[in-house]
């Protein structure tokens, strides 16, 4: 039974130079208790999705133009904004990929954690300061009562992480986005980080939206996956067989770009994907990634290809496959 | 082709006025050779000393101690004005293409200025040399008119790159060129570093956060930790039998792919 359903979502932005089309059509659903991993790069609406869900997207310029985001059968997109932040930082929580920016600097971390229980429980500040100082701990920060104390740029980056995935769990979540959230973060701290996110998983039931574009990070960490690339899903399925058998061009180009320990060094060059990310402001017609494409045939630019299933579970959005 | 003996920098650190500033050793007593035509890769997390290296090779940075030998001679006992030669000899590849680029002047000018203050190059000739240098890092000649902010993340380290290689360097220090890029991205310009050095025949320290990476580009490895290289071998090696436990930890903490 999926938690949250997105269906046919679209998103787009007013910019001088014309409308910009940043997330087109994206469907998806997330299991309860799953990880979904929504990959691709900057640029190919990844967060603009996620910040959807959140419905925290600035408007103006942007604007959700068609779609239905149902999350326990209610449709967020529909709810009055006083409904939604019953939801929003309470049933559903969002950690950012530069803890620093998001963290206010001016307010100490127990503040921030504090802030958050009380806007949706009604407790008494001390009880807020015990939950707080109990999510601290529960997150892995040493020394939980001094650190409620301290301010953001006292803690070092996986720190911060770790406060604003406490602040996350204060309520609670069911649903928890994170987008990017090892991004900024050397790789054995970043390695820590996804290890709490996972055991906090079990521990608290959640599910997890886990934005990133480290197919690495996908293949250890997530059960289902999609990939976006200038705002459409291109390729959706199991990561398991994402992997045995990726078939959209864009997906293969990827998993070719990053390189892999080879003792016999055949392999000279890396296999990347020629060109650019095409200006959104004005797409080409047809399919987005056809002049970056090896598999392009003349109809690709003229035509959109629909996300078709190729195989059981396994969607593609290309002519060729 | 470059020999770092006992090179050592340390920060005084402030935190306020009042207090003695604590120490903060960044390079701690590093010895390190680059044989000519290897691609040398430094790797560590942040922190680890690997841009101060970098910039004391570059004499970005007065060093508190050690030697750099560079054909025969300590470039480091050299003055300013003796050691300018050499500047052009050993360039710079910097991290954040967004940061590096002067934004109010024009690409041409960018990859221009080093041609022309090393007097290589003026006029009709300079214009022809920008535009052969942006044809090799894979940018139109006509790039040249445009400012930088015109240009996406991996264009601009190609103009970065184009810069660096402005003076015909000898050695190419590259310093985390592909880590504010896109996957796909980073792939297109670590196949370009790997071209040049190939075809210009040039000698490269390349360093980055990223094993695999590293592991990928380089011919050895030198792994930085706290200020020392705490190993140092070819890149097979360290990869199959990593001895410190700083970079097992490292080797592990990478998301693999299945196969």
């Amino acid at each position: 039974m999926s938690l949250l359903q997105i269906k046919n979502l679209s998103v787009q932005f007013d910019t001088p130079q014309g409308i910009l089309k940043a997330v087109d059509d994206v469907s998806f659903e997330l299991d309860k208790g799953e990880t979904l991993g929504l990959v691709g790069e900057s640029g190919c609406g990844k967060t603009v999705t996620s910040l959807s869900i959140l419905r925290l997207i600035p408007s103006p310029p942007g604007r959700i133009t068609q779609g239905s985001i149902l999350f326990d059968g209610k449709d967020l997109l529909k709810l009055p904004e006083k409904e939604m932040r019953k939801i929003r930082g309470s049933e559903i929580a969002m950690i950012f990929q530069e803890p620093m920016t998001a963290l206010n600097p001016v307010f100490t971390i127990g503040n921030q954690i504090m802030e958050t229980i009380r806007t949706h429980r009604k407790v008494t500040q001390a009880q807020a300061r015990d939950q707080a100082e109990e999510l601290l701990k529960v997150v892995g920060i040493p020394e939980p009562k001094r650190r409620l104390k301290s301010y953001p740029h006292e803690l070092s980056g996986g720190m911060r992480q770790r406060a604003m995935i406490a602040i996350a769990l204060s309520c609670n979540p069911k649903i928890l986005i994170a987008d990017e959230p090892t991004t900024a973060l050397d790789v054995t701290i970043q390695a820590q980080i996804l290890e709490l996110l996972q055991k906090l998983q079990e521990e608290f039931h959640m599910s997890i939206l886990l934005i990133t574009h480290d197919l690495g990070i996908v293949a250890e960490r997530v059960r289902d996956v999609a990939i976006m690339y200038a705002g459409k899903i291109v390729e959706q399925t199991s990561t398991k067989r994402l992997f045995e058998n990726p078939l959209h061009p864009y997906t293969r180009g990827l998993l070719g770009s990053i390189p892999q320990f080879d003792p016999a060094r055949s392999q000279k060059r890396l296999k990347n994907i020629p060109g650019v990310v095409p200006d959104l402001r004005m797409p080409p017609p047809g399919c987005l990634f056809s002049d970056r494409c090896f598999m392009k045939v003349s109809h690709c630019e003229q035509e959109i290809p629909p996300l078709e299933e190729k195989e059981a579970g396994h969607g593609v959005r290309c002519f060729e496959v | 082709m470059l020999d770092i003996r006992n090179l050592r920098k340390t920060f005084l650190l402030r935190s306020n006025f009042f207090e003695r500033p604590s120490e903060l050793v960044a390079v701690n007593n590093v010895s390190l050779s680059l044989q000519k035509g290897e691609i040398l890769g430094l790797v560590g997390e942040s922190g680890s000393g690997k841009s101060t290296l970098a910039r004391l090779i570059l004499r970005l940075l007065e060093p508190d101690g050690g030697e750099i030998d560079y054909q025969g001679q300590d470039i480091l006992k050299l003055s300013q004005k003796a050691f300018r030669p050499f500047r052009k000899e050993i360039q710079i590849v910097f991290q954040d293409p967004y940061a590096s680029l002067n934004p109010r002047m024009t690409v041409g000018e960018i990859v221009g200025e080093g041609p022309k203050v090393h007097k290589m190059a003026r006029g009709k000739e300079l214009k022809d040399r920008v535009a052969e240098l942006l044809q090799q890092v894979g940018l139109r000649p006509e790039a040249a008119q445009r400012y930088p902010h015109e240009f996406s993340g991996g264009q601009r380290q190609r103009i970065g790159i184009a810069r660096a290689l402005s003076v015909n360097p000898k050695i190419l220090i590259a310093d985390e060129p592909v880590s504010a890029l896109d996957v796909s991205i980073q792939a297109q310009i670590l196949n370009l570093l790997l071209d040049l050095q190939e075809k210009l025949d040039l000698t490269m320290l390349f360093i980055a956060h990223d094993l695999r990476v590293v592991e990928f580009v380089c011919d050895r490895v030198a792994v930085m930790y706290r200020g020392e290289i705490v190993e140092l071998e070819t890149a097979e090696q360290i990869y199959k039998s990593p001895q410190h436990p700083y970079t097992q930890k490292l080797l592990s903490a990478i998301p693999k792919l299945p196969k």
